[in-house]
């Protein structure tokens, strides 16, 4: 066999092996699957936190006592677990489920804070809500973009 | 049967170049955002510490919670930046496997 043929059969293997890989889909991924429910839940749990917060504010200092709010803050914990769970169940999702962690830690540090003062100030509602707000857009962001 | 490696190389680049040209565009901005964010908030901050609307305690716990907050920020620009590389080389290598179905 001449070099020449030798050469040409060697490239046309190689050019059809990659089109084989090509085809097959064989594409790199570094970030999760984009999820629309996943962007969905982040939505929703944000509002349900800006409406707590919206209620906290309408109500009287006096009657912000911790035990009116109780309820409240376990749906809310409970519902950031279950996010926290669906991103960890994801491969290539570290930083979704960082930011999970983030908001539920807040979260808590919330819930006790209400607890040991048993009261809200205006003010502290005021920061938290935005604190929640732009963490929740940096998720939904961050869910967005993994969409191809 | 041709191969031009110049050609194909130079369409991958311009494949890649196209998919995330856009979304290069965004990270800038979206970190400006951020920041500004920051800024409100560490303002008005300081302005209730020293007004007394919140204790030194209210005081530390807040900046710890910015930090958080923050970072969690911070963290949707690290998956803008691998949904791009991912988004350039996918790109590039279907340029390159389009250009190779061509020749055989």
């Amino acid at each position: 066999m001449k070099r020449q043929n030798l050469k040409e059969i060697l490239t046309f293997y190689f050019l059809l092996a990659i089109t084989i890989l090509g085809i097959n889909g064989c594409t790199i991924q570094y970030v999760a699957e984009y999820d629309e429910s996943i962007k969905n839940e982040i939505i929703r749990i944000s509002a349900e936190i800006d409406k707590f917060y919206g209620i906290l504010l309408e109500t009287a200092e006096a009657a912000r006592t911790y035990i009116n709010f109780k309820d409240e803050y376990l749906t809310i914990e409970v519902d950031l677990r279950t996010l926290l769970t669906r991103n960890k169940i994801r491969p290539l999702n570290e930083e979704s489920v960082k930011q999970t962690e983030i908001v539920l830690d807040l979260w808590l540090n919330d819930k006790e804070q209400h607890k040991t003062n048993d009261s809200v100030s205006d003010f502290i509602i005021k920061q938290h809500r935005n604190q929640f707000q732009r963490i929740f857009i940096a998720m939904a962001i961050g869910e967005e973009v993994k969409e191809e | 049967m041709s191969f031009d490696i110049n050609t194909i190389i130079n369409n991958m680049k311009n494949a890649a170049v196209d998919a995330i040209k856009d979304d290069v565009e965004s990270i800038p901005d979206y970190l400006k955002q951020i920041f500004e964010n920051e800024k409100e908030a560490l303002k008005a901050l300081a302005e209730a510490r020293l007004a007394g609307e919140i204790s030194d305690k209210e005081f530390q716990n807040e900046i710890k919670r910015e930090k958080e907050v923050l970072e969690a920020e911070i963290l949707t620009i690290s998956i803008m930046t691998k949904a791009i590389a991912q988004k350039a080389i996918n790109a590039a290598m279907k340029a390159l496997v389009d250009a190779i179905k061509i020749v055989i």
